[in-house]
Protein backbone atom coordinates (compact mmCIF):
# COMPACT_ATOMS: atom_id res chain seq x y z
CA UNK A 1 0.00 0.00 0.00
CA UNK A 2 2.63 2.42 0.86
CA UNK A 3 4.22 2.19 -2.24
CA UNK A 4 1.43 3.00 -4.19
CA UNK A 5 0.96 5.91 -1.83
CA UNK A 6 4.24 6.61 -3.33
CA UNK A 7 3.32 6.48 -6.98
CA UNK A 8 0.27 8.99 -6.49
CA UNK A 9 2.88 11.56 -4.41
CA UNK A 10 5.18 10.99 -7.21
CA UNK A 11 2.46 11.78 -9.94
CA UNK A 12 0.98 14.56 -8.56
CA UNK A 13 4.67 16.04 -7.82
CA UNK A 14 5.59 15.32 -12.01
CA UNK A 15 1.88 17.37 -12.95
CA UNK A 16 3.09 20.38 -10.63
CA UNK A 17 6.22 20.29 -13.53
CA UNK A 18 3.62 21.52 -16.35
CA UNK A 19 2.21 24.39 -14.07
CA UNK A 20 1.64 26.99 -17.41
CA UNK A 21 -0.13 24.17 -19.09
CA UNK A 22 -2.54 24.14 -15.86
CA UNK A 23 -3.71 27.38 -16.29
CA UNK A 24 -4.03 27.53 -20.10
CA UNK A 25 -6.85 24.85 -19.68
CA UNK A 26 -8.11 26.44 -16.89
CA UNK A 27 -8.79 29.27 -18.95
CA UNK A 28 -10.17 27.48 -21.71
CA UNK A 29 -12.67 25.02 -19.05
CA UNK A 30 -13.92 28.54 -17.84
CA UNK A 31 -14.93 30.19 -21.30
CA UNK A 32 -16.45 26.73 -22.41
CA UNK A 33 -18.86 26.71 -19.56
CA UNK A 34 -19.45 30.23 -19.75
CA UNK A 35 -20.55 29.63 -23.25
CA UNK A 36 -22.94 26.54 -21.87
CA UNK A 37 -24.30 28.57 -18.80
CA UNK A 38 -25.55 31.41 -21.41
CA UNK A 39 -27.16 28.70 -23.57
CA UNK A 40 -28.85 27.34 -21.08
CA UNK A 41 -30.00 31.00 -19.96
CA UNK A 42 -31.20 31.31 -23.42
CA UNK A 43 -33.00 28.29 -23.54
CA UNK A 44 -35.18 28.89 -19.98
CA UNK A 45 -35.68 32.54 -21.00
CA UNK A 46 -38.92 32.45 -19.68
CA UNK A 47 -39.87 28.62 -18.48
CA UNK A 48 -39.75 27.70 -15.48
CA UNK A 49 -38.79 24.11 -15.73
CA UNK A 50 -38.07 21.07 -17.86
CA UNK A 51 -38.13 17.85 -16.69
CA UNK A 52 -38.01 18.35 -13.46
CA UNK A 53 -35.49 21.07 -13.69
CA UNK A 54 -35.49 24.74 -13.55
CA UNK A 55 -32.93 27.06 -14.73
CA UNK A 56 -30.75 27.15 -11.13
CA UNK A 57 -30.49 23.12 -11.36
CA UNK A 58 -29.94 22.92 -14.48
CA UNK A 59 -27.25 25.86 -14.32
CA UNK A 60 -25.76 23.76 -11.48
CA UNK A 61 -25.87 20.68 -13.16
CA UNK A 62 -24.11 21.90 -16.06
CA UNK A 63 -21.49 23.30 -13.77
CA UNK A 64 -20.76 19.94 -11.95
CA UNK A 65 -20.99 17.86 -15.17
CA UNK A 66 -18.67 19.99 -16.46
CA UNK A 67 -16.50 20.28 -13.94
CA UNK A 68 -16.09 16.22 -13.32
CA UNK A 69 -15.52 16.16 -17.41
CA UNK A 70 -12.01 17.54 -16.45
CA UNK A 71 -11.29 13.62 -15.55
CA UNK A 72 -11.79 12.87 -18.94
CA UNK A 73 -8.97 15.24 -19.84
CA UNK A 74 -6.23 14.41 -16.99
CA UNK A 75 -6.53 10.55 -16.59
CA UNK A 76 -4.71 9.74 -19.87
CA UNK A 77 -4.08 6.09 -18.85
CA UNK A 78 -4.62 4.70 -22.47
CA UNK A 79 -1.97 6.77 -23.76
CA UNK A 80 0.02 6.25 -21.11
CA UNK A 81 -0.19 2.32 -21.66
CA UNK A 82 0.21 2.97 -25.17
CA UNK A 83 3.38 4.79 -24.70
CA UNK A 84 5.00 2.29 -22.55
CA UNK A 85 4.46 -0.55 -24.66
CA UNK A 86 5.71 1.40 -27.93
CA UNK A 87 8.87 2.79 -26.58
CA UNK A 88 8.66 -0.81 -25.04
CA UNK A 89 9.14 1.09 -20.74
CA UNK A 90 6.47 -1.20 -20.31
CA UNK A 91 9.71 -3.98 -19.98
CA UNK A 92 11.20 -1.51 -16.43
CA UNK A 93 7.72 -1.88 -15.44
CA UNK A 94 7.39 -5.80 -15.57
CA UNK A 95 10.90 -6.42 -13.85
CA UNK A 96 9.95 -4.63 -10.73
CA UNK A 97 7.84 -5.67 -7.77
CA UNK A 98 4.70 -4.11 -8.34
CA UNK A 99 1.36 -4.18 -9.67
CA UNK A 100 0.70 -2.84 -13.19
CA UNK A 101 -3.40 -1.99 -12.82
CA UNK A 102 -2.55 -0.38 -9.13
CA UNK A 103 0.42 1.32 -9.99
CA UNK A 104 -1.56 2.89 -12.66
CA UNK A 105 -4.16 3.45 -10.80
CA UNK A 106 -2.21 5.09 -8.29
CA UNK A 107 -0.40 7.40 -10.95
CA UNK A 108 -4.11 8.64 -11.81
CA UNK A 109 -5.28 9.56 -8.81
CA UNK A 110 -2.24 11.11 -8.20
CA UNK A 111 -2.44 13.36 -11.74
CA UNK A 112 -6.00 13.77 -10.93
CA UNK A 113 -5.70 14.89 -7.59
CA UNK A 114 -3.48 17.60 -8.93
CA UNK A 115 -6.45 18.58 -11.17
CA UNK A 116 -9.05 18.61 -8.48
CA UNK A 117 -7.22 20.51 -6.79
CA UNK A 118 -5.85 23.37 -9.20
CA UNK A 119 -8.61 22.96 -11.83
CA UNK A 120 -12.47 21.31 -10.44
CA UNK A 121 -12.31 22.95 -7.16
CA UNK A 122 -11.60 26.68 -8.00
CA UNK A 123 -13.85 26.25 -11.33
CA UNK A 124 -16.72 24.59 -9.00
CA UNK A 125 -16.08 27.90 -6.34
CA UNK A 126 -15.43 30.41 -9.29
CA UNK A 127 -19.27 29.77 -10.82
CA UNK A 128 -20.98 28.97 -7.47
CA UNK A 129 -20.18 32.65 -6.34
CA UNK A 130 -21.01 33.96 -10.10
CA UNK A 131 -24.56 32.74 -10.27
CA UNK A 132 -25.83 31.75 -6.63
CA UNK A 133 -26.04 27.59 -7.73
CA UNK A 134 -27.19 24.78 -5.41
CA UNK A 135 -25.89 23.42 -2.57
CA UNK A 136 -25.87 19.61 -2.09
CA UNK A 137 -29.29 19.18 0.29
CA UNK A 138 -27.24 17.93 3.12
CA UNK A 139 -24.12 16.72 4.47
CA UNK A 140 -25.35 13.37 3.87
CA UNK A 141 -25.61 14.03 0.08
CA UNK A 142 -21.76 15.93 0.04
CA UNK A 143 -20.59 12.24 1.32
CA UNK A 144 -22.68 10.63 -1.28
CA UNK A 145 -21.70 13.33 -3.62
CA UNK A 146 -18.04 12.66 -3.07
CA UNK A 147 -18.02 8.51 -3.43
CA UNK A 148 -19.92 8.70 -6.33
CA UNK A 149 -17.38 10.94 -7.83
CA UNK A 150 -14.32 8.62 -6.79
CA UNK A 151 -16.37 5.53 -8.08
CA UNK A 152 -16.93 6.87 -10.99
CA UNK A 153 -13.07 7.85 -11.54
CA UNK A 154 -12.56 4.25 -10.67
CA UNK A 155 -14.92 3.22 -13.82
CA UNK A 156 -13.34 5.79 -16.06
CA UNK A 157 -9.66 4.35 -15.09
CA UNK A 158 -10.94 0.63 -15.60
CA UNK A 159 -12.54 1.84 -19.38
CA UNK A 160 -9.35 3.60 -20.55
CA UNK A 161 -7.11 0.87 -18.90
CA UNK A 162 -8.83 -1.34 -21.01
CA UNK A 163 -9.00 0.18 -24.23
CA UNK A 164 -4.90 1.10 -22.97
CA UNK A 165 -4.15 -2.89 -22.75
CA UNK A 166 -5.02 -3.01 -26.49
CA UNK A 167 -2.44 -1.41 -27.36
CA UNK A 168 -0.26 -4.75 -26.75
CA UNK A 169 -1.98 -6.17 -29.70
CA UNK A 170 -2.68 -2.96 -32.21
CA UNK A 171 -0.18 -0.45 -33.00
CA UNK A 172 -2.30 2.32 -32.92
CA UNK A 173 -5.35 3.00 -30.03
CA UNK A 174 -5.87 6.47 -31.19
CA UNK A 175 -9.14 6.21 -33.08
CA UNK A 176 -10.22 3.31 -30.30
CA UNK A 177 -9.56 6.18 -27.65
CA UNK A 178 -10.88 8.97 -29.44
CA UNK A 179 -14.20 6.61 -30.43
CA UNK A 180 -14.89 5.38 -27.03
CA UNK A 181 -13.87 8.14 -24.76
CA UNK A 182 -14.54 11.13 -26.44
CA UNK A 183 -17.58 9.65 -28.70
CA UNK A 184 -19.19 7.23 -26.62
CA UNK A 185 -18.79 7.79 -22.83
CA UNK A 186 -18.70 11.47 -23.62
CA UNK A 187 -21.88 11.03 -25.13
CA UNK A 188 -24.12 8.48 -22.76
CA UNK A 189 -21.71 9.98 -19.93
CA UNK A 190 -24.74 13.06 -19.98
CA UNK A 191 -22.17 15.66 -19.40
CA UNK A 192 -23.73 18.03 -21.80
CA UNK A 193 -27.34 17.29 -21.06
CA UNK A 194 -29.08 15.82 -17.90
CA UNK A 195 -29.93 12.16 -19.26
CA UNK A 196 -33.50 12.86 -18.47
CA UNK A 197 -33.49 15.11 -21.46
CA UNK A 198 -32.58 12.30 -23.58
CA UNK A 199 -34.81 10.51 -25.67
CA UNK A 200 -36.28 7.32 -24.34
CA UNK A 201 -34.43 5.40 -26.14
CA UNK A 202 -31.29 6.57 -25.90
CA UNK A 203 -32.11 7.09 -22.30
CA UNK A 204 -32.65 3.27 -22.04
CA UNK A 205 -29.11 2.51 -23.05
CA UNK A 206 -26.95 4.61 -21.13
CA UNK A 207 -28.63 3.51 -18.25
CA UNK A 208 -27.64 0.05 -18.94
CA UNK A 209 -24.04 1.49 -19.65
CA UNK A 210 -21.43 2.32 -17.32
CA UNK A 211 -20.64 5.54 -18.83
CA UNK A 212 -23.48 7.13 -16.84
CA UNK A 213 -21.84 6.36 -14.16
CA UNK A 214 -19.16 8.57 -14.48
CA UNK A 215 -20.49 11.89 -14.56
CA UNK A 216 -24.13 11.51 -14.28
CA UNK A 217 -24.87 9.45 -11.47
CA UNK A 218 -22.83 11.98 -9.18
CA UNK A 219 -24.18 15.16 -10.41
CA UNK A 220 -27.77 13.75 -10.18
CA UNK A 221 -27.14 13.41 -6.68
CA UNK A 222 -25.60 16.73 -6.44
CA UNK A 223 -28.08 18.47 -7.65
CA UNK A 224 -31.03 16.68 -5.69
CA UNK A 225 -32.55 14.34 -8.71
CA UNK A 226 -31.03 11.22 -6.69
CA UNK A 227 -32.39 11.30 -3.52
CA UNK A 228 -32.80 8.70 -0.29
CA UNK A 229 -32.59 5.08 -0.54
CA UNK A 230 -31.72 6.00 -4.48
CA UNK A 231 -28.45 7.30 -3.69
CA UNK A 232 -27.81 3.83 -2.10
CA UNK A 233 -28.47 1.91 -5.81
CA UNK A 234 -26.67 4.44 -7.48
CA UNK A 235 -23.99 3.77 -5.53
CA UNK A 236 -24.54 -0.62 -5.89
CA UNK A 237 -24.45 0.37 -9.63
CA UNK A 238 -21.39 2.05 -9.51
CA UNK A 239 -19.98 -0.16 -7.11
CA UNK A 240 -20.82 -3.04 -9.43
CA UNK A 241 -19.17 -1.30 -12.77
CA UNK A 242 -16.25 -0.37 -11.08
CA UNK A 243 -15.50 -4.25 -10.37
CA UNK A 244 -16.46 -6.38 -13.24
CA UNK A 245 -14.34 -3.79 -15.37
CA UNK A 246 -11.36 -3.73 -12.89
CA UNK A 247 -11.86 -7.71 -13.12
CA UNK A 248 -11.82 -7.39 -16.84
CA UNK A 249 -8.68 -4.75 -16.82
CA UNK A 250 -6.51 -7.66 -15.30
CA UNK A 251 -8.02 -10.43 -17.34
CA UNK A 252 -6.85 -8.66 -20.55
CA UNK A 253 -3.76 -7.91 -18.76
CA UNK A 254 -2.83 -11.20 -17.99
CA UNK A 255 -3.53 -12.22 -21.62
CA UNK A 256 -1.28 -9.24 -23.03
CA UNK A 257 1.49 -10.53 -20.81
CA UNK A 258 0.83 -14.01 -22.18
CA UNK A 259 1.49 -12.14 -25.64
CA UNK A 260 4.33 -10.83 -24.28
CA UNK A 261 5.57 -13.64 -23.00
CA UNK A 262 5.39 -15.86 -26.02
CA UNK A 263 5.63 -13.44 -28.93
CA UNK A 264 7.96 -10.88 -27.77
CA UNK A 265 5.81 -8.24 -28.13
CA UNK B 1 27.69 -22.52 -5.32
CA UNK B 2 25.86 -22.01 -8.73
CA UNK B 3 23.12 -19.55 -8.81
CA UNK B 4 22.18 -19.32 -12.59
CA UNK B 5 21.66 -22.88 -14.33
CA UNK B 6 20.38 -23.01 -17.77
CA UNK B 7 19.61 -25.87 -19.72
CA UNK B 8 18.75 -26.57 -23.18
CA UNK B 9 17.25 -22.85 -23.47
CA UNK B 10 15.21 -22.91 -26.72
CA UNK B 11 13.19 -19.83 -27.91
CA UNK B 12 10.99 -19.73 -30.96
CA UNK B 13 9.06 -16.35 -32.49
CA UNK B 14 6.65 -16.89 -35.00
CA UNK B 15 7.07 -14.04 -37.55
CA UNK B 16 3.91 -13.33 -39.55
CA UNK B 17 5.19 -12.67 -43.43
CA UNK B 18 3.62 -9.33 -44.48
CA UNK B 19 3.97 -9.96 -48.23
CA UNK B 20 4.88 -6.93 -49.99
CA UNK B 21 2.75 -5.09 -52.80
CA UNK B 22 -0.35 -3.66 -52.53
CA UNK B 23 -2.14 -6.44 -54.01
CA UNK B 24 -0.41 -9.24 -52.06
CA UNK B 25 -0.60 -7.14 -48.87
CA UNK B 26 -4.42 -6.68 -49.41
CA UNK B 27 -4.48 -11.08 -49.58
CA UNK B 28 -2.53 -10.94 -46.67
CA UNK B 29 -5.40 -9.27 -44.66
CA UNK B 30 -7.48 -12.14 -45.42
CA UNK B 31 -4.51 -15.45 -44.98
CA UNK B 32 -1.54 -15.32 -42.89
CA UNK B 33 1.91 -17.09 -43.02
CA UNK B 34 4.39 -17.23 -40.49
CA UNK B 35 7.83 -18.84 -40.05
CA UNK B 36 9.75 -19.85 -37.11
CA UNK B 37 12.53 -17.61 -35.83
CA UNK B 38 14.72 -20.04 -33.62
CA UNK B 39 16.25 -16.97 -31.47
CA UNK B 40 18.11 -18.70 -28.94
CA UNK B 41 19.11 -22.90 -29.63
CA UNK B 42 19.89 -25.12 -26.89
CA UNK B 43 21.78 -22.80 -25.03
CA UNK B 44 23.71 -24.31 -21.60
CA UNK B 45 25.64 -22.91 -19.32
CA UNK B 46 26.00 -23.10 -15.37
CA UNK B 47 27.14 -19.54 -13.34
CA UNK B 48 28.45 -19.13 -9.60
CA UNK B 49 27.96 -17.06 -7.39
CA UNK B 50 30.05 -13.82 -7.68
CA UNK B 51 31.16 -14.26 -11.24
CA UNK B 52 31.44 -11.82 -13.92
CA UNK B 53 30.26 -12.48 -17.09
CA UNK B 54 30.28 -10.40 -20.41
CA UNK B 55 27.59 -12.21 -23.12
CA UNK B 56 28.35 -11.05 -26.54
CA UNK B 57 26.97 -12.13 -29.92
CA UNK B 58 26.33 -9.88 -33.19
CA UNK B 59 23.06 -8.12 -33.77
CA UNK B 60 20.36 -10.46 -33.93
CA UNK B 61 22.33 -13.21 -32.43
CA UNK B 62 20.30 -14.17 -29.08
CA UNK B 63 21.85 -12.02 -26.69
CA UNK B 64 18.90 -10.14 -25.42
CA UNK B 65 16.33 -12.96 -26.00
CA UNK B 66 18.32 -14.74 -23.31
CA UNK B 67 18.41 -11.67 -21.25
CA UNK B 68 14.86 -11.42 -21.39
CA UNK B 69 14.41 -14.66 -20.88
CA UNK B 70 16.58 -14.96 -17.43
CA UNK B 71 14.87 -11.99 -16.16
CA UNK B 72 11.18 -13.32 -16.74
CA UNK B 73 10.04 -11.42 -19.44
CA UNK B 74 9.93 -13.97 -22.06
CA UNK B 75 8.73 -17.68 -21.47
CA UNK B 76 11.01 -20.15 -22.86
CA UNK B 77 9.72 -22.02 -25.36
CA UNK B 78 11.57 -25.09 -24.14
CA UNK B 79 14.72 -25.72 -21.91
CA UNK B 80 15.04 -24.74 -18.50
CA UNK B 81 16.03 -21.49 -16.00
CA UNK B 82 16.90 -21.97 -12.39
CA UNK B 83 17.86 -19.04 -10.70
CA UNK B 84 18.43 -19.19 -6.80
CA UNK B 85 15.97 -21.77 -6.92
CA UNK B 86 13.29 -19.60 -8.87
CA UNK B 87 11.93 -20.26 -12.23
CA UNK B 88 11.60 -16.29 -13.36
CA UNK B 89 8.87 -16.18 -15.61
CA UNK B 90 6.97 -17.81 -12.62
CA UNK B 91 7.92 -16.37 -9.79
CA UNK B 92 8.37 -12.77 -11.40
CA UNK B 93 7.36 -10.76 -8.75
CA UNK B 94 9.55 -12.34 -6.16
CA UNK B 95 12.37 -13.00 -7.87
CA UNK B 96 12.58 -9.17 -8.92
CA UNK B 97 13.13 -8.05 -5.80
CA UNK B 98 16.59 -9.90 -5.93
CA UNK B 99 17.92 -8.75 -8.99
CA UNK B 100 19.09 -5.88 -11.03
CA UNK B 101 18.46 -4.59 -14.36
CA UNK B 102 20.41 -2.29 -16.71
CA UNK B 103 19.24 -1.15 -20.24
CA UNK B 104 21.60 0.54 -21.86
CA UNK B 105 18.90 2.13 -24.13
CA UNK B 106 16.53 2.99 -21.84
CA UNK B 107 16.11 4.58 -18.17
CA UNK B 108 14.13 3.29 -15.29
CA UNK B 109 13.86 6.50 -13.71
CA UNK B 110 11.61 8.63 -14.10
CA UNK B 111 12.01 11.58 -17.01
CA UNK B 112 10.47 14.48 -15.34
CA UNK B 113 11.56 13.88 -11.48
CA UNK B 114 14.73 14.87 -9.76
CA UNK B 115 16.93 11.81 -9.51
CA UNK B 116 16.70 11.73 -5.93
CA UNK B 117 13.06 11.70 -6.24
CA UNK B 118 13.20 8.55 -8.46
CA UNK B 119 15.71 6.97 -5.54
CA UNK B 120 12.89 7.22 -3.42
CA UNK B 121 10.08 5.83 -5.08
CA UNK B 122 12.17 2.53 -5.79
CA UNK B 123 12.68 2.57 -2.33
CA UNK B 124 8.74 2.40 -1.33
CA UNK B 125 8.80 -0.03 -4.70
CA UNK B 126 11.43 -2.85 -3.64
CA UNK B 127 10.49 -1.93 0.42
CA UNK B 128 14.06 -1.46 1.37
CA UNK B 129 14.72 -0.63 4.97
CA UNK B 130 15.78 3.25 5.98
CA UNK B 131 19.44 1.83 7.16
CA UNK B 132 20.11 0.23 4.16
CA UNK B 133 19.00 2.50 1.49
CA UNK B 134 21.46 5.35 3.16
CA UNK B 135 23.60 3.52 3.46
CA UNK B 136 23.75 2.03 0.12
CA UNK B 137 23.32 5.70 -1.80
CA UNK B 138 25.75 6.45 0.69
CA UNK B 139 27.95 4.00 -0.72
CA UNK B 140 27.06 4.97 -4.81
CA UNK B 141 27.29 8.23 -4.37
CA UNK B 142 30.91 8.49 -3.04
CA UNK B 143 31.74 5.97 -5.95
CA UNK B 144 29.97 7.30 -8.74
CA UNK B 145 30.02 10.77 -7.31
CA UNK B 146 26.48 11.54 -7.99
CA UNK B 147 26.26 14.62 -5.47
CA UNK B 148 25.57 17.37 -7.69
CA UNK B 149 23.39 15.19 -10.36
CA UNK B 150 20.71 14.02 -7.96
CA UNK B 151 18.30 16.98 -7.63
CA UNK B 152 18.55 17.88 -11.20
CA UNK B 153 15.73 16.23 -13.33
CA UNK B 154 16.64 13.06 -15.39
CA UNK B 155 15.80 14.91 -18.84
CA UNK B 156 19.06 17.36 -17.99
CA UNK B 157 21.40 14.54 -17.78
CA UNK B 158 23.78 13.52 -20.09
CA UNK B 159 24.44 9.99 -21.30
CA UNK B 160 27.30 9.27 -18.96
CA UNK B 161 25.86 10.65 -16.01
CA UNK B 162 22.28 9.27 -16.53
CA UNK B 163 23.91 5.93 -17.12
CA UNK B 164 25.86 6.41 -13.38
CA UNK B 165 22.05 7.20 -11.80
CA UNK B 166 20.34 3.84 -13.48
CA UNK B 167 23.38 1.98 -12.21
CA UNK B 168 22.54 2.84 -8.55
CA UNK B 169 18.85 2.97 -9.03
CA UNK B 170 19.11 -0.87 -10.37
CA UNK B 171 21.22 -1.36 -7.38
CA UNK B 172 19.77 0.22 -3.69
CA UNK B 173 17.47 -3.35 -3.27
CA UNK B 174 20.98 -5.18 -2.54
CA UNK B 175 20.31 -7.39 -5.58
CA UNK B 176 22.26 -10.54 -5.67
CA UNK B 177 22.52 -10.97 -9.67
CA UNK B 178 22.68 -7.55 -12.13
CA UNK B 179 22.06 -7.74 -15.68
CA UNK B 180 23.41 -5.77 -17.61
CA UNK B 181 22.21 -4.80 -21.44
CA UNK B 182 24.93 -2.88 -23.22
CA UNK B 183 25.63 -0.77 -20.19
CA UNK B 184 28.30 1.60 -22.62
CA UNK B 185 26.24 1.82 -25.65
CA UNK B 186 26.84 5.57 -26.10
CA UNK B 187 29.16 6.48 -23.41
CA UNK B 188 33.00 7.84 -24.26
CA UNK B 189 36.02 6.47 -23.23
CA UNK B 190 36.21 8.23 -19.54
CA UNK B 191 32.35 7.10 -18.91
CA UNK B 192 32.96 3.95 -20.21
CA UNK B 193 36.07 3.20 -17.85
CA UNK B 194 33.75 4.74 -14.81
CA UNK B 195 31.35 2.29 -15.45
CA UNK B 196 34.20 -0.65 -16.23
CA UNK B 197 35.65 0.44 -12.84
CA UNK B 198 32.10 0.52 -10.98
CA UNK B 199 31.32 -2.73 -11.93
CA UNK B 200 34.51 -4.72 -10.93
CA UNK B 201 34.16 -3.09 -7.84
CA UNK B 202 30.57 -3.39 -6.82
CA UNK B 203 31.10 -7.21 -7.93
CA UNK B 204 34.61 -7.53 -6.12
CA UNK B 205 33.21 -5.94 -2.77
CA UNK B 206 29.28 -6.87 -2.90
CA UNK B 207 29.37 -10.67 -4.30
CA UNK B 208 26.71 -9.49 -7.00
CA UNK B 209 27.10 -11.75 -10.21
CA UNK B 210 26.78 -9.79 -13.22
CA UNK B 211 25.96 -10.78 -16.76
CA UNK B 212 26.69 -7.89 -19.27
CA UNK B 213 25.83 -7.89 -22.75
CA UNK B 214 28.07 -5.54 -25.23
CA UNK B 215 29.28 -4.54 -28.37
CA UNK B 216 32.44 -3.29 -26.78
CA UNK B 217 34.72 -6.04 -26.36
CA UNK B 218 37.09 -3.87 -24.38
CA UNK B 219 34.24 -3.91 -21.64
CA UNK B 220 34.54 -7.95 -21.54
CA UNK B 221 38.42 -7.94 -22.02
CA UNK B 222 38.91 -5.56 -19.27
CA UNK B 223 36.34 -6.86 -16.28
CA UNK B 224 34.76 -10.21 -17.06
CA UNK B 225 36.77 -13.22 -15.95
CA UNK B 226 34.64 -15.57 -18.55
CA UNK B 227 33.29 -15.30 -21.82
CA UNK B 228 30.04 -16.64 -23.64
CA UNK B 229 29.68 -15.96 -27.15
CA UNK B 230 26.38 -16.34 -29.21
CA UNK B 231 25.74 -16.70 -32.49
CA UNK B 232 22.21 -17.38 -34.36
CA UNK B 233 20.87 -18.84 -31.19
CA UNK B 234 23.93 -21.23 -29.83
CA UNK B 235 26.42 -20.69 -27.51
CA UNK B 236 29.87 -21.34 -29.87
CA UNK B 237 32.31 -20.20 -27.00
CA UNK B 238 32.41 -20.73 -23.21
CA UNK B 239 35.48 -20.07 -21.04
CA UNK B 240 37.99 -17.47 -20.23
CA UNK B 241 39.47 -14.94 -22.25
CA UNK B 242 43.00 -15.52 -22.71
CA UNK B 243 41.89 -19.18 -23.58
CA UNK B 244 40.24 -17.41 -26.48
CA UNK B 245 43.71 -15.67 -27.54
CA UNK B 246 45.63 -19.19 -27.26
CA UNK B 247 43.40 -20.99 -29.27
CA UNK B 248 42.33 -18.27 -31.65
CA UNK B 249 44.87 -15.57 -31.54
CA UNK B 250 47.52 -17.21 -33.48
CA UNK B 251 47.66 -14.57 -36.39
CA UNK B 252 49.42 -11.51 -35.81
CA UNK B 253 50.05 -8.18 -37.65
CA UNK B 254 52.97 -6.63 -39.16
CA UNK B 255 52.10 -2.45 -40.22
CA UNK B 256 55.02 -1.73 -42.56
CA UNK B 257 55.36 2.02 -43.71
CA UNK B 258 57.08 1.60 -47.34
CA UNK B 259 60.41 3.89 -48.26
CA UNK B 260 58.33 3.90 -51.68
CA UNK B 261 55.87 2.72 -53.55
CA UNK B 262 56.31 -0.82 -55.17
CA UNK B 263 54.09 -1.83 -57.80
CA UNK B 264 53.61 -5.76 -55.82
CA UNK B 265 54.47 -7.26 -52.85
CA UNK B 266 54.81 -10.70 -52.16
CA UNK B 267 56.02 -12.61 -49.55
CA UNK B 268 55.54 -16.32 -48.70
CA UNK B 269 53.45 -17.04 -45.89
CA UNK B 270 52.18 -13.98 -45.39
CA UNK B 271 49.10 -12.40 -46.41
CA UNK B 272 48.76 -8.60 -47.83
CA UNK B 273 45.47 -8.20 -46.23
CA UNK B 274 45.37 -4.22 -46.49
CA UNK B 275 47.07 -1.12 -48.67
CA UNK B 276 46.84 2.36 -47.89
CA UNK B 277 49.50 4.63 -50.22
CA UNK B 278 52.53 3.18 -48.81
CA UNK B 279 51.60 1.43 -45.49
CA UNK B 280 50.62 -2.80 -45.94
CA UNK B 281 49.58 -4.32 -43.21
CA UNK B 282 50.73 -7.89 -43.26
CA UNK B 283 49.12 -11.18 -41.32
CA UNK B 284 50.76 -14.05 -40.76
CA UNK B 285 49.97 -16.91 -38.84
CA UNK B 286 52.75 -17.11 -35.64
CA UNK B 287 52.89 -21.38 -35.75
CA UNK B 288 53.93 -21.02 -39.31
CA UNK B 289 56.39 -18.30 -39.36
CA UNK B 290 58.21 -16.21 -36.74
CA UNK B 291 57.56 -12.42 -36.55
CA UNK B 292 61.25 -12.41 -36.80
CA UNK B 293 61.54 -14.29 -40.05
CA UNK B 294 59.15 -12.05 -41.33
CA UNK B 295 60.61 -8.79 -40.50
CA UNK B 296 64.12 -10.25 -42.19
CA UNK B 297 62.22 -11.16 -45.78
CA UNK B 298 60.58 -7.60 -45.34
CA UNK B 299 63.31 -6.01 -45.15
CA UNK B 300 65.32 -8.14 -47.98
CA UNK B 301 63.30 -7.30 -50.36
CA UNK B 302 61.79 -3.99 -49.79
CA UNK B 303 63.28 -0.85 -48.40
CA UNK B 304 61.14 0.26 -45.61
CA UNK B 305 60.85 3.31 -43.18
CA UNK B 306 58.51 2.39 -40.03
CA UNK B 307 56.86 -0.93 -38.66
CA UNK B 308 54.91 -2.11 -35.85
CA UNK B 309 53.32 -5.42 -34.33
CA UNK B 310 50.06 -5.65 -33.33
CA UNK B 311 48.97 -8.32 -30.58
CA UNK B 312 45.61 -9.78 -31.55
CA UNK B 313 42.41 -7.63 -30.86
CA UNK B 314 39.76 -9.84 -29.15
CA UNK B 315 37.54 -7.91 -31.79
CA UNK B 316 39.30 -9.52 -34.34
CA UNK B 317 39.16 -12.72 -32.84
CA UNK B 318 35.62 -12.72 -32.23
CA UNK B 319 35.08 -11.68 -36.08
CA UNK B 320 36.54 -14.71 -37.44
CA UNK B 321 34.77 -17.19 -35.12
CA UNK B 322 31.50 -15.31 -36.41
CA UNK B 323 32.58 -15.36 -39.66
CA UNK B 324 34.22 -18.97 -39.58
CA UNK B 325 31.60 -20.61 -36.73
CA UNK B 326 33.58 -22.87 -34.35
CA UNK B 327 36.16 -24.72 -36.39
CA UNK B 328 39.90 -25.36 -34.94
Amino acid sequence: MRKYLAFAANAFQRTLTYRFELWVELFINVLFMLIYVYLWKALYNGRSAVEGYDLTRILTYIVVSQTLLSFHFTLRIARVIEEKVRTGEVVTDLMKPIDFQLMLLATGVGTTFHTVLFNMLPKLLLFYVGLRLLLPGSILTVGVFIISVMLGFVILFNIEFLIGILAFWVVEIRGIYFAVIWGISWFFSGYFLPLEHYPDLLAKMAEYLPFQAIIYSPTAIYVGRITGSAMVGVLLIQLFWAVVLMGLGRFAYLAALRKLAIQGG
Amino acid sequence: MSIIKVEHLCKQFKVRERPAGFWRGLGGLFSRTHHIIQAVDDVNFTLQRGDMVGYIGANGAGKSTTIKMLTGILVPTSGKIDVMGLTPYQHRRQYTRRIGVVFGQRTQLWWDLPVMDSFELLKHIYEIPERTYKQNLAFFSELLQLDCLTSMPVRTLSLGERMRCDLTAALLHNPEILYLDEPTIGLDVVAKEQVRQFLQRVNAERQVTVILTTHDLNDVEKICQRLLIIDTGRIIYDGGIDALKQRYGRTRMLIVDLARAYSKIQIENVDVIRREGNRIWLAFDRDTISASEVITRVTAHYEIQDLTISEPEIEEIVRKIYQSGMTD
